[in-house]
């Protein structure tokens, strides 16, 4: 991550999750750039989970992304935590938002959120008991391998 | 070389069986045996057919080309002594490599564990679960490896013995109309695997048919809790995860085993 001195914060500091290339990152600089902004902080796309920290530990006033993509991608790789950062008082930003939609995107967001949050606790629920009946069976199979010995020819 | 001539009265039966069920009914005569989307009766009828001409011949066989009983020829291949043994080194074989298997498609989300049965439903399901395997597996193995097998290897070695038996194992279970022809790889794995057995254990059933048991068990067990994601030819699906490329290798494995753990003893 790089941190970069803004000019006095208005809307406080920012957290920037970096583009995949450099196209996407020179839309993202500009937005930055063009917004009144404090202290500037970029984060790699693949440093997700010093983004998540950073943002759940109240770092930041601001969390920008280039579009619905990149925040979703951060959701689906388990690092964005946003009911957390909402909490820790942080703003979502999409330089690009969907077409007209400049702002309910929020809302299916959290939705999305909300029941990928359900969705994944149950799949560990699940997976955890198959673990643990998998286990169960493997260690009675050995059990038998150890106990019985078969007869000799 | 009877039993296979026997074994192939089994399928003519079963297409007589369907043709009066479904003149009974009303319909008409089909040359495939496929009564999947006829009324019920006919399907359960069907299935009552099927079962009884292989229990008919399974009890014919002894009696009319050996000149034994039932209970004389078979008691021979399952012997109540140690070798009963072999039944839970089958059961626990089988059961060690589809928990590894189904662990491995579990850790790389190409299985996702989900209950998609009503609770009743499973629990049924569970409950007949083991005399089902035992049931199942018993009847399998005393047509194929204790009927075909044991007349096959009048007239020809054992590796010819197994390459046949193999064939007309894996082509029985497509006689009827099937969803999925891509299986045929699987069960022609499983066939091999389950011969190898049979005469690596000096022609006693109990390897045999606790390996299949054992795969039953944890197939059908676990059914009703998973939904493979494929792709099909990578983790099988279904009832089949022993057809695709690693469960054809996860027996080629334990073919291995059988051989090298059960030849050598």
């Amino acid at each position: 991550m790089t941190r970069e001195a803004g000019a006095a914060s208005k809307l406080g500091r920012i957290a920037v999750r970096r583009g995949e290339n450099d196209a996407e990152s020179a839309a993202l600089t500009s937005y930055v750039g063009s917004a009144s902004s404090g202290e500037v902080e970029y984060f790699e796309s693949k440093d997700d989970a010093d983004l998540n920290d950073a943002l759940c530990s109240g770092r930041f006033d601001r969390a920008v992304f280039l579009d619905l993509n990149a925040l979703l991608t951060t959701i689906w790789s388990g690092y964005g935590k946003i009911d957390r950062w909402k909490d820790a008082g942080v703003t979502l930003e999409l330089v690009q938002p969907p077409d007209g939609d400049a702002d309910a995107w929020r809302a299916t967001v959290d939705a999305t959120f909300a029941s990928h949050s359900r969705w994944c606790t149950r799949q560990r629920r699940n997976q955890i008991v198959a673990a643990c009946v998998l286990s169960a069976l493997a260690l009675a199979a050995a059990i038998v391998f150890l106990v019985l010995v078969p007869p000799s020819r | 070389m009877i039993a296979i001539g026997l074994l192939l009265l089994v399928p003519f039966v079963m297409w007589c069986g369907q043709s009066l069920l479904l003149k009974l009914h009303g319909l008409p005569i089909r040359y495939r045996l496929d009564s999947g989307d006829a009324p019920r009766a006919v399907r359960t009828w069907g299935r009552v057919i099927t079962q009884g001409s292989i229990l008919a011949l399974i009890m014919a066989y002894p009696l009319l080309v050996q000149g034994q009983s039932p209970i004389e020829f078979y008691g021979a291949m399952l012997p109540i002594d140690g070798s009963l043994k072999l039944f839970a080194h089958g059961a626990a074989a089988a059961t060690t490599c589809l928990c590894v298997l189904f662990a491995i498609w579990i850790a790389t989300d190409r299985m996702r564990v989900d209950v998609h049965q009503s609770r009743r439903r499973w629990m049924r399901r569970l409950l007949l679960l083991p005399a089902t395997a035992v049931f199942g597996a018993l009847a399998e193995e005393l047509l194929f490896r204790g009927v075909l097998f044991s007349d096959l290897l009048k007239t020809f070695s054992p590796s010819v013995t197994v390459v046949i038996g193999t064939l007309i194992f894996a082509s029985a279970h497509y006689v009827r109309a099937v969803k999925r022809w891509w299986t045929i790889g699987g069960h022609l794995a499983l066939g091999v695997l389950l011969g190898v057995s049979f005469l690596v254990t000096d022609r006693s059933l109990w390897l045999p048919v606790g390996l299949h048991a054992g795969g039953i068990m944890m197939i059908m067990g676990a059914r009703p809790f998973v939904r493979y994601r494929g792709p099909a030819w990578l983790t099988g699906a279904s009832i089949f995860p022993y057809a695709g490329v690693f469960g054809i290798v996860g027996l080629g494995v334990l073919t291995a085993f059988v051989a090298r753990y059960y030849g050598a003893s």
